[in-house]
């Protein structure tokens, strides 16, 4: 008996945070709108602010691994997101969650609305939705910059990646698997010039 | 049932080929529906385009939910959707697993610490990139300061921001 009420209680643990993961993705799920970066901010406030699921240094190097895996941002930082929290199943949960608002929707609008995309109603909350859009995702890069340190080599790199992304047109993937190399090349350095 | 097996295997492999997020896939799903397979007209694939990028969540499952929906139904979209998702649902978890546990690793270490400006850089990308879709005259400008500045000064949360704002935009357009 003393065992099944010490167990109970994790269990129970367990599964409420199943839901709460469930839940928090349904609601970002319903809300990312203008593609998956728009995600971005909405993961940022519930799951780092929020809940404390994680901290702004786990929060990044999840985008960055949502970044390097073939696939949506969105499904990706979901399915990171829950793995992290809660394993495969916190997983599992994540990825329905915010996959089920959009599916219902594009069922719903295939139904009867084929017009959706050019009723005058749409156009113009989207006229006005997409620069708050802009502003959530440029204050998620700000926030994000606050918590690294200003370190002559991460300017360095911002700058490096900024120009490649921006002048070079570089795909995201190549320029993370560059990074991935610097960062390798760089411990074998630092380590050789101690020893 | 050889237009669902082909649905899923079409959609597996724009899930797995398309880095980059659903932009990337665009083009990927247009070379398939359209072109090899014929299941959908250039037309069509225009307005799915523009619904998918109009209704919440991420491009590239709306448009495979969609054009699953549109050639076989509930069943149709959900084959696409589950094929779009699988090859990244299973190589997160992997990584995922791999990640947490070589978190102590130096060398794990050391990418991430390089990768996290990196990732930073792209996020502003991704703001650059939706702002040319997003500015056509004062007005926008307007609302991006005011969003901003709402966000920078209050604790007001993206949800009810995006929520105020698409009602204004009912007003004032």
């Amino acid at each position: 008996m003393s065992n099944i009420s010490l167990y109970f209680p994790d269990v129970k643990d367990g599964t409420r945070k199943l839901t709460e993961l469930f839940l928090v993705f349904l609601e970002i799920g319903a809300f990312t709108l203008g593609g998956g970066f728009a995600m971005i901010p909405l993961i940022q406030k519930e799951l780092v602010e929020k809940k404390h699921w994680l901290d702004e240094d786990e929060f990044l190097d999840e985008i960055a691994i949502a970044q390097s895996v073939p696939g949506a941002i969105a499904v990706n930082t979901a399915a990171i997101t829950g793995h992290k929290v809660k394993g495969w199943a916190g997983s599992l949960v994540a990825t329905l969650g915010v996959m089920i608002p959009s599916f219902t929707i594009i069922v719903l609008v295939a139904l009867f609305l084929n017009n959706f995309a050019t009723l005058d109603i749409t156009q113009a909350v989207f006229r006005a939705i997409r620069p708050v859009v802009v502003a959530l995702i440029t204050y998620s890069a700000y926030k994000c910059w606050n918590t690294i340190n200003m370190s002559k080599f991460n300017i360095a790199i911002e700058i490096i990646t900024l120009i490649s992304l921006l002048v070079f047109n570089a795909p995201p993937a190549i320029v993370i698997m560059l990074a991935i190399i610097v960062g390798v090349v760089r411990k074998v350095k630092i380590h050789g010039n101690t020893n | 049932m050889e237009i669902l097996i082909n649905l899923f295997l079409t959609f597996l492999r724009v899930g797995a080929l398309g880095f980059g997020g659903g932009f990337a896939a665009i083009p990927l799903i247009q070379s398939e529906v359209v072109t090899t397979y014929g299941w959908i007209t250039s037309q069509e694939f225009a307005n799915i385009m523009a619904v998918a990028s109009m209704t919440p969540g991420p491009i590239a499952i709306n448009s495979a939910t969609y054009v699953g929906f549109k050639i076989y139904g509930v069943i149709g979209g959900l084959i696409a959707t589950f094929g779009v998702v699988l090859v990244s649902f299973i190589l997160i978890g992997i990584i995922a697993g791999i990640m947490t546990k070589f978190s102590k690793n130096k060398y794990v270490n050391s990418v991430l610490e390089v990768l996290r400006p990196v990732i930073i850089a792209l996020i502003l990308v991704a703001a650059i990139n939706t702002g040319q879709t997003a500015f056509f005259d004062y007005r926008e400008v307007i609302i991006f300061v005011v969003a901003l500045g709402l966000l920078l000064k209050t604790k007001l949360h993206p949800i009810a921001l995006i929520t105020s704002f698409g009602l204004l935009g009912a007003f004032i357009y």
